[in-house]
């Protein structure tokens, strides 16, 4: 109860400031809180609405009301609840904060040791790697073309059988690594591949479906159908075919069913793809969500080649990189680890950089500062600084030279500088 | 495609929409199987179409009219079959790693079971109905009014004997068996008979009497033939209907089967007879005792007809059915009987006299067909063994494309065989149907799966239909020789009936089970 009060008065103090975080806050609020289906309607509907009213420049004085009438309405219920049901909901938070609080090794739901795969005798091959994945985090793995990041996520999956190695799925099955009852472990993961497969009839159809097979049924099943689809902003395909729909639409209708049934591990291989970049941000933004969900914390694996995306909003990264030799390609895991420790004992700081003034310009530029490591990437310049020069001095140096900078990123500590061998 | 599955759409009624809106949230299964849309459309068609066949009334000229109209129903059987298969593989329950309860296997099979009973239904029953009514009104209108008149004047004559026995094949020139040659081959037998009586010095009255009765008989025998021989059809009806008609016992009915040895005028004919797929140019074909070939149409021009004409001199005779069959000496049906069957089949002593008889061509590519056809199968299977337990060695596979060859031929032999045994067509056509039917269903299968997983689920579907049905049919085909189990009778029938439910009860969900573990393999 309390809880809910605090992030109620959150939200609230977030309306007036930014909008967007306070519907974003509402949204996870209801999901968490709420058992009523219309009011989650409504809050996944002011956040759409949002959306909209930002594309036509339109005033949000309406929505703001809206909050604040979701969050009178949740708490209003709590109040107007009998007294035991209130006093078992505050006995059960304060048990669920308790865990929280104390658990401070979150829960494995995968571990994968010496995992390695080959194609051919003399083809691609990845090299042994050892994998963690947790409930509540997200993991991305980032890589190179070829460099085997489907083939780590399908080993996982359960789609190739490793060459070598121990699978453990903790939550889903007793096994000793080597013979696992692959029924039971697919019963509960979500994979959702590149290539989506059609399915026969319409949107709604197929949904209900797919929870229905998972034991959902009756009036939870329409309700949970019901409120994804709004929460994806489904509505507008919800009574067409597979074949009527774009690949960015596919792609959701994909997640919606793999999300629906709330998998403990969920697999998305290059999910971003075919998404625009509007859907592609309220996409992370529900990952990331249903990732730290207090009620149901799924643990996240996702490939992509949106690597400044996957860094924001990943607890770990995996980087994979190709090495090709005479006889054969490599697959080899170059960093496994928390997302936010990559680049802590970097020798140098690496910036992306694009400006409307000539190479030698900048070269100039950067040269007076003692800045020699520069290179040409085509559309941007790849620039290699000492420490003592972070993103903040770099700006200033380029202000101060009247450079006129179009894009600039600070990729110290991305790992997008193992691309570049850094 | 599309467009077809928007028109079904656009057709299904209000209801079945209702009654999916709430299956697919309850009970996806049943959903799934679209087994209320099968139920309802098959339904529906089998009704119209009966009524339609009911109500069309049969004119001589036009009798074959509620057949042709029951063709229509036997299309939208096959293209809703199609439909629905299509429909089956895109809604891969296997795919989705549901939460499955343990009734479930067996739900999902009698629900298969079902749709499949209710489409041959709708494909069938129409067309079968429509030739029988048909054949019923050929034979009673047309045909019966014939051999019925022959028969009352038939039956008030007195025995006669002394006919001599036909010559055999090799002493017969072809020639002389027209239906000209015939008649006045007939009149010089009377001619001779009339010598005959003559000299056993008979009252002149009976001697009158019987040369009237031997003429009349003549013409009798000669209208008969030209009323057999007038239209091809109604040759062939004339011919099932004395084979079928009223039999009702076991030893009538054998006379149908294969192989069956038929003494007629102390001769030994074998007859032959391939599976009855086209309806109307069945392949009977008889060998005599010099191992010479008859198509049945010559066995019936020279045998069975020559010697009904004789025996319209006989007093023995009571029925045409009768003429037929009196002579015929039946073997008791031992099981044995497939393994000489077998026999004559790989030894093919035949396949060097292919060109004697179109007959035998036919069954030929009927041998060839399924050699390929086992085969393929072999090779599938050789490639999924060594696929699945890892064996890449050659030499491994080729014993496997060997061993399983035979085993498959066998089994081709068995279905055959009892396809044979069974009659026209009736379960033997349903196994071959059921066979091309699964291997239709792993040919989608293999069209909507991938790469290795595509031949997982085909080492399922081989094993969970080829086996149950080898099995079945062994089983009734050694019963039926053993406890002399007719399985064309209504015992039979239904012994095929629960043999064949409770196998596929038994032995499908445990294979559905195999397959869920199989789909979640990894590759």
């Amino acid at each position: 109860m309390e809880a809910l009060v605090t992030e109620a008065n959150e939200v609230r103090s977030f309306i007036n400031r930014d909008i967007h975080e306070a519907a974003n806050k509402l949204l996870k609020l209801t999901n968490e809180y709420s058992s009523d289906l219309q009011l989650k309607k409504r809050a996944l509907k002011v956040n759409w609405d949002l959306t909209r009213i930002e594309e036509e420049n339109q005033s949000s004085d309406h929505l703001q009301n809206e909050i604040q009438d979701i969050l009178n309405n949740i708490l209003g219920k709590l109040e107007t609840q009998p007294d035991d049901i209130t006093d078992y909901r505050t006995r059960f938070e304060a048990t669920r904060q308790f865990f929280i609080q104390h658990s401070h090794d979150k829960e494995k739901v995968f571990c994968g040791k010496g995992l390695s795969y080959q194609y051919g005798e003399n083809d691609f091959a990845l090299q042994p790697y050892d994998i963690d994945l947790y409930l509540g985090e997200i993991t991305a793995v980032v890589g190179e073309n070829s460099s085997g990041k489907s083939t780590l996520i399908k080993i996982i999956a359960g789609e190739h059988l490793a060459k070598s190695g121990e699978l453990h799925y903790p939550l889903f099955t007793q096994s000793n690594g080597k013979h696992i009852d692959w029924r039971d472990v697919k019963e509960n993961i979500a994979y959702i591949p590149q290539t989506l497969q059609p399915w026969a009839g319409k949107v709604k159809d197929y949904l209900h479906f797919s929870l229905a097979i998972k034991g959902i049924k009756g009036k939870q099943n329409v309700d949970e159908v019901e409120y994804i689809i709004h929460r994806l902003n489904l509505s507008e395909f919800q009574d067409k075919a597979c074949h009527e729909l774009s690949g960015g639409a596919c792609m959701r209708v994909e997640l919606a069913r793999a999300l629906i049934w709330k998998p403990k591990l969920l697999i998305l291989d290059e999910p971003l793809a075919n998404l625009d970049i509007n859907a592609q941000a309220i996409f992370l933004r529900d990952l990331e969500q249903l990732a730290s969900s207090h009620k149901n914390p799924v643990s996240v694996l996702i490939t992509s080649q949106h690597l400044f995306e996957m860094e924001n909003i990943s607890h770990r990264t995996i980087f994979l990189k190709k090495n090709t030799t005479e006889s054969a390609s490599i697959g080899e895991v170059t960093y496994n680890g928390l997302t936010q420790d990559f680049g802590k004992n970097r020798q140098c700081n690496t910036f992306e950089l694009s400006c409307k003034n000539s190479a030698e310009e900048l070269r100039a530029v950067l040269l007076r500062h003692q800045i020699n490591d520069f290179s040409n990437h085509g559309h941007y310049y790849l620039i290699k600084s000492g420490l003592n020069i972070d993103a903040r001095a770099l700006i200033k140096i380029l202000s101060e030279a009247n450079m006129e900078v179009s894009y600039f990123r600070d990729t110290s500590e991305s790992t997008r500088t193992l691309f570049e061998n850094i | 495609m599309n467009k077809l599955f928007r028109l079904l759409a656009f057709l299904t009624p209000r209801f079945l929409t209702r009654i999916d809106g709430w299956l697919v949230t309850r009970h996806p299964l049943l959903w799934s199987s679209r087994f209320v849309h099968v139920v309802f459309y098959t339904l529906t068609t089998l009704l119209i179409f009966e009524l339609l066949i009911y109500f069309i009334p049969l004119v001589p000229t036009i009798v074959f009219v509620p057949l042709y109209i029951s063709y229509i129903s036997l299309v939208f059987g096959c293209v809703g079959l199609g439909i629905w298969l299509h429909s089956q593989s895109q809604y891969n329950i296997w795919r989705s790693f549901g939460k499955s309860t343990s009734s479930f296997p067996y739900r999902y099979t009698l629900t298969c079971i079902a749709s499949l009973v209710l489409f041959i239904a709708c494909a069938c029953l129409p067309c079968w109905n429509a030739a029988n009514r048909a054949y019923d009104y050929i034979f009673n209108e047309d045909i019966y009014r014939v051999v019925a008149a022959s028969s009352e004047r038939i039956d008030r004559f007195s025995p006669l004997n002394q006919l001599k026995a036909l010559p055999s094949k090799k002493e017969v020139d072809n020639a002389q068996f027209t239906s000209r040659n015939r008649i006045a081959r007939m009149e010089e037998e009377s001619d001779k008979l009339k010598d005959k009586l003559s000299d056993q010095n008979l009252l002149a009255e009976e001697r009158q009497q019987s040369i009237g009765r031997v003429r009349n008989l003549e013409r009798l025998s000669t209208e008969l033939t030209v009323a057999l021989r007038r239209e091809e059809p109604r040759f062939w009806i004339l011919y099932k209907q004395f084979f079928t008609a009223n039999i009702s016992d076991k030893e009538a009915n054998l006379a149908r089967t294969d192989n069956v040895p038929i003494l007629v005028n102390g001769h030994r004919y074998i007859e032959y007879e391939t599976a009855d797929y086209n309806y109307y140019e069945s392949a009977y074909y008889y060998r005599d005792e010099y191992g010479n070939f008859l198509q049945y149409r010559d066995f019936i021009n020279w045998v069975i007809l020559e010697n009904i004409a004789k025996r319209l001199f006989s007093s023995e005779f009571t029925s045409l059915v009768d003429v037929c069959h009196g002579k015929i000496e039946l073997k008791k049906n031992e099981p044995q009987r497939f393994f000489r069957t077998l026999t004559d089949l790989t030894s093919a002593p035949w396949l060097f006299n292919l060109s004697e008889t179109s007959a035998l061509d036919s069954e030929f590519v009927i041998i060839l067909v399924q050699i390929v056809f086992a085969s393929i199968l072999a090779l599938t299977l050789a490639a999924t063994l060594s696929s699945f337990f890892g064996i890449k060695a050659f030499f491994i596979n080729l014993i496997f494309v060997i061993l399983s060859t035979t085993a498959l031929i066998v089994m081709f032999a068995v279905i055959d065989q009892t396809s044979r045994h069974m009659g026209d067509d009736e379960i033997g056509l349903l196994a071959f149907g059921l066979v091309f039917f699964f291997a239709f269903i792993a040919l989608l299968t293999l069209y909507r799966a991938r790469k290795k997983r595509v031949i997982h689920g085909f080492l399922w579907l081989l094993s969970s239909v080829t086996l149950p049905l080898a099995f079945i049919f062994s089983l009734l085909l050694l019963l039926s020789g053993l406890f002399n189990i007719d399985p064309h009778e209504t015992g039979g029938l239904m012994f095929t009936t629960v043999a064949l439910l409770l196998c596929a009860m038994w032995y499908l969900p445990s294979q559905m089970r195999l397959l869920y573990r199989i789909y979640a393999l990894p590759r």
